[in-house]
């Protein structure tokens, strides 16, 4: 069917006007559109999520033996023992779940880039336990991770990925709007619900920057996914119920851009700035490249 | 840009550009050596050098030598891995000159080739690789393509293309360079299609071409 309309995105207004002008789901205009980025039919496409699926469904498992600093690798053990937390169950899995993928790619395991390493955390740590409480088939997970790629494909467009350009706010805050956007699709949101649970989650995490301690991708950034996680369940929680985001998504990702722009390069994954370059920041520095010497 | 490259790639921890696109890097050298590798030299460029360690990109480069992918938890086992292969691993830390600042090169040998790139990690995993036998060749490693190595004589690339339009391959576009010191040239033919075995032989028997290699796009790997 993909020959047959004139379909290309770029913005999230984009996929809304198409969806207008072709009367078609959101998910046929992702997939009509994707069929032609990546040159794959729709059911590859399809057969291809099903396979990241179930790396995420795997990766929220704890894995990790080994750390670089020796401080993260039994955090999520100790969040896992905490019995008299302020959060249902459900949520507890979360946040859990967060920090073991999280810590578990510190750990150099096998995660999947949602949409970096850095965040990979944000978005198996919301949707995994979220799919299995309320027992959500494959097939409707896959099309939520479609609407969650799509939006981090806007977000790629207007903006930015990438901590080195943009800041912690393009990586946890994009991983945050994206996980946001599908977990709306999932309790059936239609666009502008979808729409403003994924704004209202970017615009929690606008101006975050990115210093992390030896530039590498743990503190703070394995504590972060919990807090991206949690965000993002917030952004749902307040869209479902009605309240509407006031700035379009698309003008939101446009300010993400315009801080990480303005936002000094010591910042930005230089390693050179903020937490990265306190006392104890560059101690902890210090004794890394020790042990690489020895 | 896919979608893939937004959830995605699966890969071992901890950074897409550092890890991911390292293990990449390695990985295509092997692809164009086209044998088992039997020594390698690797030189770290610029935040490949200064954070490489802390980020595993020296595992993840000689993991991707050792055709173990990004997605591969034996990764990080490499060193091990190429212990027992009697692969001879060196690294060293260099400068290269107007290259993207997560660089390295490789220098790969086998039993009868051997070659050298330079390879950029260009963020999100996505890799390019700018330079192939010292020639400058910016791959994009997302197309299907043929890459020759051949005497710099008249006629190779109208040999070549000759050959692949009977096939009925369409060409995206062709990039050579070459050596006046060496004598010797390099192509790279993105083409909108699989080249099969037969073509490949053909083009391997082209008078005065050295070596082809047909390799897949890096989303089929």
């Amino acid at each position: 069917m993909s020959t047959k309309y004139e379909i290309k995105y770029k913005s999230f207004n984009d996929i809304k006007s198409n969806m207008d002008k072709y009367n078609l789901s959101p998910i046929e205009i992702i997939l009509i559109d994707e069929s032609k980025r990546s040159k794959l039919p729709e059911h590859k496409i399809i057969e291809k999520f099903e396979h990241i699926l179930e790396v995420m469904k795997d990766s929220i498992n704890q894995k990790a033996k080994d750390d670089r600093f020796h401080v993260s690798v039994d955090m999520a053990e100790k969040y896992s023992n905490r019995t008299k937390s302020f959060f249902s169950p459900l949520v507890q899995d979360i946040i859990l779940s967060a920090l073991s993928t999280s810590v578990n790619n510190a750990c150099m395991h096998r995660i999947v880039s949602a949409p970096t390493g850095g965040a990979s955390g944000v978005m198996p740590g919301v949707l995994v336990p979220i799919i299995k409480f309320y027992k959500f088939d494959d097939d409707i997970a896959i099309k939520a991770l479609l609407i969650g790629a799509a939006i981090g494909n806007v977000i790629k467009n207007l903006a930015t990925l990438s901590g080195a350009e943009g800041g912690c706010q393009a990586e946890i805050g994009s991983a945050s709007a994206m996980t946001a956007g599908a977990v709306a699709y999932l309790f059936q949101g239609d666009i502008t619900t979808v729409e403003s649970a994924s704004s209202i989650a970017l615009k929690n995490m606008l101006g975050l920057t990115c210093d992390p301690v030896a530039g590498l991708v743990e503190i703070p950034c394995i504590k972060r996914n919990a807090m991206g996680a949690l965000n993002a369940l917030l952004a749902v929680d307040l869209s479902l119920s009605g309240i509407k985001t006031t700035i379009p998504l698309d003008e939101v990702i446009l300010a993400m851009k315009d801080i990480g722009d303005k936002m000094d390069s010591t910042l930005k994954e230089t390693g050179l700035g903020g937490l990265a370059a306190t006392e104890t920041g560059k101690k902890l520095l210090k004794n890394l490249e020790k042990s690489h010497n020895r | 840009m896919s979608l893939f490259d937004i959830i995605g790639p699966v890969m071992i921890g901890p950074s897409s550009s550092h890890t991911c696109g390292a293990a990449k890097i390695g990985y295509f050298s092997r692809l164009l050596l086209g044998e088992e590798p039997k020594k390698a030299i690797i030189e770290l460029h610029g935040s490949f050098a200064t954070t490489g360690k802390g980020h595993g990109t020296d595992l993840a480069i000689l993991a991707g030598i050792l055709g173990i992918k990004w997605d591969n938890e034996k990764l990080t086992d490499s060193k091990r891995i190429a212990i027992q292969k009697g692969l001879n691993y060196r690294f060293k830390n260099t400068v290269l000159k107007n290259v993207h600042p997560n660089s390295a090169r490789i220098y790969l040998y086998g039993n009868n080739f051997t070659v050298n790139i330079i390879g950029s990690s260009i963020g999100g995993g996505d890799i390019k690789i700018p330079f192939i036998n010292n020639f400058n060749l910016d791959v994009d490693i997302k197309k299907s393509s043929i890459i020759m190595f051949y005497d710099d004589v008249p006629g190779i690339i109208a040999k070549t293309t000759g050959l692949i339009a009977k096939k009925k391959i369409n060409i995206a576009y062709l990039r050579s360079a070459r050596s006046s010191s060496s004598g010797k040239a390099m192509m790279f033919i993105a083409t909108d299609m699989k080249i099969d075995t037969e073509t490949m032989k053909q083009l391997n028997e082209i008078k005065h071409v050295k070596w082809v290699r047909v390799l897949r796009s890096i989303y089929e790997y």
